[in-house]
C-alpha cells in the first residue's frame, strides 16, 4: 500500500520521506536522507513501500534493483541505470528522466504519466499494464518490448522509436507524433483515433 | 494492508486482493476468473477470502465467483440484488463498511451499469469501469454517460489528487493524471465551464 504519512513541517503539503517525518526538502540533514536511500536503491534487494519524492538522483547505477509499490514522484533522474530492474505497481509520474536506461526491465503496472523523458531507452523490457499518459518523450527507444495494455495517451512523442514491439491494446488515442516508427510491430492492434 | 493486482485474460479485466500484512481474512474485488495464479496468491499470504465487492455484475467482474465460493466462504457485497442465486448483501451510496478491520466506504456512480459502485479505502480507489486510466466507462446513450460524468465528478474528482486508481480494466493511475489527461473528462469539464460562461445570470 502506498503510504501517505503527510510532512510535519506546518503548511507543507508533501509527503514524508520513507521512516521519516518530514519531506526532503524540510529534513533536517537532506544528504544523509539521500545517501540511505542511495545505498538501499544500489543493492538488489526487495524495496517495497518505499517513498521519496521531489528528489535530485545523478549518474547513479539501480540495476538490478527491484521495487514493489513505490513512490519516486516529481524526482529527476539524470544519467541513472535501472536495467535489468523488475519494477511493480509504482510511481514515478510528473518526473524528468535525462538519459535514463530502462533496458531488459520488467515493469508492470508503474506509472510514468506526465513524466518528461529525454534520450532514454526501455529496450528488451516487459512494459505491461504501464501508464505513460501524457509524456513528453524525446530521442527514445522502446524498440523490442512488449507494451501490452500500456497507455501512452495524450503523449507529446518526437522520435521515439517502437520497432519490432508488441503493441496489442497499448493506447495511443490523442498523441502527437513527430518522427516516430513502429516498423515491425503490430501497431494496427494499438488503438489510435 | 497490502494490495495485489491480478489480471484476468477473462475480457482483461483486473482482480484485486486486500488483505493485512502478516495473513487473515481478506477482501477480493471483481472475481472475474479465479485461476490458479490467484489461488496461489491468496494462499501463500494465509488469507482466508471473507469478503468479496462487486463493482457491477458484467460476466469480467463476476464470473470466478461460482469458483470461488467453492473454496471460500466469503461475504459478498453488491449492487445488483441478485448474483448467480448467491446471497449478496445490498450495497447503498456512501455505506461505510468494516471489513474484518479494513474500513471501505462503498460509492454508487451510475451510467456505465445501473449498479456501478466505487469503493474507497485509505488512499486506494477502486473505479470498476466507472473510469479508467486515459477514458471514463462505456455507456448506452447519452443519458447514461451523461449521468457518469456527474457521477465522476462529484464524487471522484472532488477527492484527493493523490488518490491511487485501481481501474477494473487496464493501467494504474491518480485522480491528478486522470484530471490533466483524460480527454472525456477534460472535455466534460471544459463543457461545464462554457456553461458557466453562457449562464444567462453572468451574462445579465
Amino acid at each position: 500500500m502506498f503510504r501517505l504519512i503527510p510532512c510535519s513541517h506546518v503548511g507543507c503539503k508533501k509527503y514524508a520521506v520513507e521512516d521519516y517525518y518530514t519531506c526532503l526538502e524540510h529534513s533536517k540533514d537532506p544528504e544523509k536522507v539521500m545517501f540511505i536511500i542511495n545505498k538501499a536503491l544500489s543493492d538488489t534487494h526487495n524495496h517495497r513501500d518505499m517513498l521519496i519524492t521531489d528528489a535530485l538522483f545523478s549518474e547513479k547505477d539501480f540495476s538490478h534493483t527491484k521495487l514493489s509499490m513505490c513512490n519516486f514522484a516529481r524526482c529527476t533522474f539524470r544519467n541513472v541505470d535501472f536495467s535489468h530492474s523488475k519494477i511493480h505497481s509504482s510511481f514515478f509520474d510528473f518526473c524528468l528522466f535525462d538519459h535514463c536506461k530502462f533496458d531488459d526491465n520488467d515493469a508492470r503496472h508503474t506509472v510514468v504519466a506526465g513524466s518528461t523523458l529525454i534520450e532514454c531507452t526501455f529496450t528488451d523490457s516487459l512494459l505491461i499494464h504501464t501508464n505513460f499518459m501524457g509524456i513528453d518523450a524525446r530521442n527514445c527507444d522502446f524498440s523490442t518490448s512488449d507494451l501490452y495494455y500500456s497507455n501512452f495517451s495524450s503523449a507529446h512523442l518526437v522520435d521515439v522509436r517502437f520497432v519490432d514491439c508488441n503493441l496489442k491494446n497499448t493506447d495511443f488515442r490523442f498523441t502527437d507524433r513527430e518522427q516516430v516508427s513502429f516498423k515491425y510491430s503490430n501497431f494496427e492492434e494499438a488503438l489510435f483515433n | 494492508m497490502k494490495i495485489f493486482s491480478h489480471f484476468s485474460l477473462n475480457d482483461f479485466s483486473n482482480t484485486y486482493l486486500i488483505g493485512p500484512e502478516n495473513g487473515g481474512d481478506a477482501i477480493l474485488i471483481d472475481p472475474g476468473h479465479i485461476d490458479i495464479n490467484l489461488i496461489n496468491r491468496i494462499e501463500q499470504n494465509r488469507y482466508n477470502i471473507a469478503h468479496v465487492l462487486i463493482t457491477h455484475r458484467h460476466p469480467s467482474h463476476t464470473a470466478g465467483l461460482g469458483t470461488l465460493v467453492k473454496i471460500y466462504h466469503p461475504l459478498i457485497y453488491a449492487g445488483s440484488p441478485t448474483l448467480f442465486d448467491l446471497p449478496v448483501i445490498p450495497l447503498k451510496d456512501g455505506l461505510f463498511l468494516d471489513l474484518s478491520g479494513i474500513q471501505v466506504q462503498a460509492l454508487q456512480i451510475p451510467g456505465h451499469s445501473i449498479d456501478s459502485f466505487v469503493f474507497k479505502t485509505g488512499n486506494a480507489l477502486f473505479t470498476g469501469d466507472v473510469l479508467h486510466a486515459g477514458r471514463i466507462g462505456s455507456t448506452n446513450g447519452v443519458l447514461e454517460k451523461a449521468l457518469l460524468l456527474k457521477g465522476i465528478k462529484s464524487k471522484i474528482l472532488t477527492l484527493d489528487e493523490r488518490f491511487v486508481i485501481f481501474p477494473g480494466h487496464g493501467t494504474l493511475s491518480t485522480i491528478k493524471i486522470e484530471k490533466l489527461f483524460n480527454h472525456a473528462l477534460i472535455e466534460a469539464t471544459a463543457s461545464d465551464d462554457l456553461d458557466q460562461i453562457s449562464h444567462p445570470s453572468i451574462l445579465t
